[in-house]
């Protein structure tokens, strides 16, 4: 059942929310993919109750009984917050994210903090303390990460909506490895106030979804202006969802960037190639552009990210919350141990390399070039949408990758973000919509816009994803 | 050469407060050979030499001051605190 159809039977009650929630509670019990780090089980029936009601009365709102699973490093008050960490293992929200505040207005209910990379600090799914999450299209695959957990809970069915984040392609890329819809909204669009912040410069809230219209009627719950967050949008609400069905490939231009299809596997690039023939086929222009500033995108950003998650991560010292080790010695050595016992390898290398080109000797050779380097990235796709309404190309050159084949080779593991980096570094929305299928794993398309091109975007996602049809999803 | 040696790197890791062992170090700075190498090529080919541009095109807007609040959730940031003695924190000597 697809988002609009199964909101449309929650209000007119065809749909009984507590009994949903309880197969929902059931279902992820019963999973063996480790999606979730905390379900909220008391709470989710107690408030599922109480909608009932509501919704009885006619005062539904826009997410009325939709089950949300929030990605562990956004705080929802009352509930663990661990950024798949031990250092954060016994960790409560103490306040609501902003986002968080939106969609209970919204009367979403909030199933549980799904599973991800430690500090976001990965692309596979397999950094978390509390284990890795397995794809429910093959479980000897990744599902992708950082935000792994959400994007394997919505291909298993384990909740409706997920809400993630994308420092460097965090959405996007689990949305491909597990066949459904993500969305990196423009920088700025969705409040990152309660975010656990791991590169502030480039990162962002999103929604995933197994539909579009999901994606969309999550993130117009999100989006708006925020005063706690200082680079959010002046415009206080938006609207993704009445808009989503009027619009039409007629004249508009089509990007096609040669770089990103050279790597990719043949399938991979075919089943992209076929999304852009579709779009021809109604009406697009398409255009075949050169980047070859894609080559320098994962340096760019993972020393833009390193230094930025260096300086986030003093604050994760064990003294106010957090990880505390049994020492009786001074205050520096007790906080190098705490850390030393609680952050993983990824985090560590991070840190340590992120404070190494932060310090005044070497910061000239490495951050200072890697901030200018952002600006022409920047500058360059600001060129590129001033002739294309949309790129399209694959979100990653491959499918689903076997667990632990690339965990010990961190440059490996950096380079799988080559093709989704440039859209955080440029602060556009990119988004993930899945159209075929390579070997029994799905391969998602990616569509960029232009800065604030969110809805159009969105429009274009849907377009595709009606042309594919129905997906037949796991039954793990 | 882009490898970070294991002293520099332990001379890093008490900058940031990390405590790691010989063995870490070692890894870290085999790592940093490969890494930074890679990395180094916004270095030679992309970055321009001139570093006198914008280092960052962000802006930081002003918020308007408001009236003061008492902050309410005092006592549930003190339940999270690993040690504490009534309502402070208790930290380690800094000697």
């Amino acid at each position: 059942m697809n988002t609009k159809t199964k909101l449309e039977k929650i209000k007119s009650q065809e749909i009984d929310i507590e009994e949903e929630s309880q197969k929902f509670l059931q279902k992820i019990t019963d999973s063996n993919i480790n999606a979730f780090i905390t379900v909220n089980e008391k709470q989710v029936i107690e408030k599922a109750k109480k909608l009932k009601e509501n919704i009885s009365k006619q005062k539904a709102g826009k997410l009325a009984g939709l089950l949300v699973s929030v990605k562990d490093n956004i705080a929802v008050k009352g509930i663990r917050m661990t950024c798949g960490s031990k250092m954060l293992e016994n960790y409560t929200a103490p306040y609501n994210a902003t986002i968080t505040e939106r969609v209970l207005e919204e009367q979403a209910i909030i199933i549980g903090k799904t599973n991800m990379d430690e500090f976001a600090c990965g692309g596979s799914g397999e950094t978390s303390f509390f284990g890795p999450t397995l794809n429910p299209w093959n479980n000897s695959r990744v599902p992708g990460g950082s935000s792994s957990g959400a994007g394997a809970a919505l291909a298993a069915g384990l909740c409706d909506l997920s809400i993630g984040s994308d420092t460097g392609g965090s959405i996007r890329s689990p949305a491909t490895f597990c066949g459904v819809v993500g969305f990196k909204p423009t920088y700025g669009l969705v409040s990152r106030y309660g975010l656990s912040d791991m590169t502030m410069g480039i990162e962002t809230p999103g929604p995933m979804a197994r539909d579009v219209y999901g994606a969309a009627i999550l993130l117009e719950s999100m989006a708006g202006n925020d005063p706690k967050d200082n680079v959010s949008t002046k415009q206080k609400q938006f609207d993704f969802t009445t808009k989503l069905d009027n619009f039409s490939f007629e004249g508009k231009t089509i990007a096609v960037p040669k770089e990103f299809f050279e790597g990719s596997e043949t399938t991979v690039s075919q089943i992209v190639l076929d999304a852009v023939e579709e779009m021809e086929d109604r009406g697009a222009d398409r255009i075949e552009i050169s980047v070859p500033d894609t080559k320098f995108c994962v340096a760019t950003y993972y020393l833009n990210m390193y230094a930025e998650f260096a300086s986030a991560m003093q604050k994760f010292d064990g003294l106010k919350y957090g990880f505390r080790t049994e020492t009786d010695s001074t205050l520096n050595e007790t906080v190098s141990a705490n850390r030393e016992q609680s952050l993983g390898k990824e985090v560590k290398r991070r840190i340590l390399f992120g404070t190494f080109i932060s310090m005044k000797e070497f910061q000239g050779k490495w951050y200072s070039k890697a901030l200018q380097a952002k600006n022409i990235i920047k500058q360059k796709y600001e060129k590129i949408f001033s002739k294309a309404d949309f790129m399209v190309s694959p979100a990653a050159p491959f499918t689903a990758f076997e667990i632990k084949e690339k965990i010990d080779d961190p440059l490996a593991m950096y380079l799988a973000d080559t093709l989704v980096s440039f859209a955080n570094l440029s602060g556009i929305p990119a988004g993930v919509v899945p159209f075929g299928f390579s070997h029994g794993l799905p391969v998602g398309v990616q569509i960029a816009g232009g800065q604030n091109k969110d809805l159009e975007v969105l429009q274009a996602m849907q377009t595709l994803e009606l042309k594919r049809g129905e997906i037949k999803w796991p039954q793990k | 050469m882009n490898k970070i040696d294991e002293k520099t790197l332990k001379r890093v890791s008490e900058v940031c407060r990390l405590k790691l062992s010989q063995g870490e170090l070692k890894e870290f700075s085999l790592d940093s050979e490969k890494l930074f190498t890679f990395f180094s090529k916004i270095n030679q080919d992309y970055a321009p030499k001139d570093l006198s541009l914008y280092l960052t095109l962000n802006r930081n807007p002003l918020r308007k001051d408001g009236t003061a609040k008492t902050f309410e959730g005092a006592k549930s940031i003190l339940d999270l605190a690993p040690k504490r003695s009534a309502d402070y924190f208790k930290v380690p000597k800094n000697l």
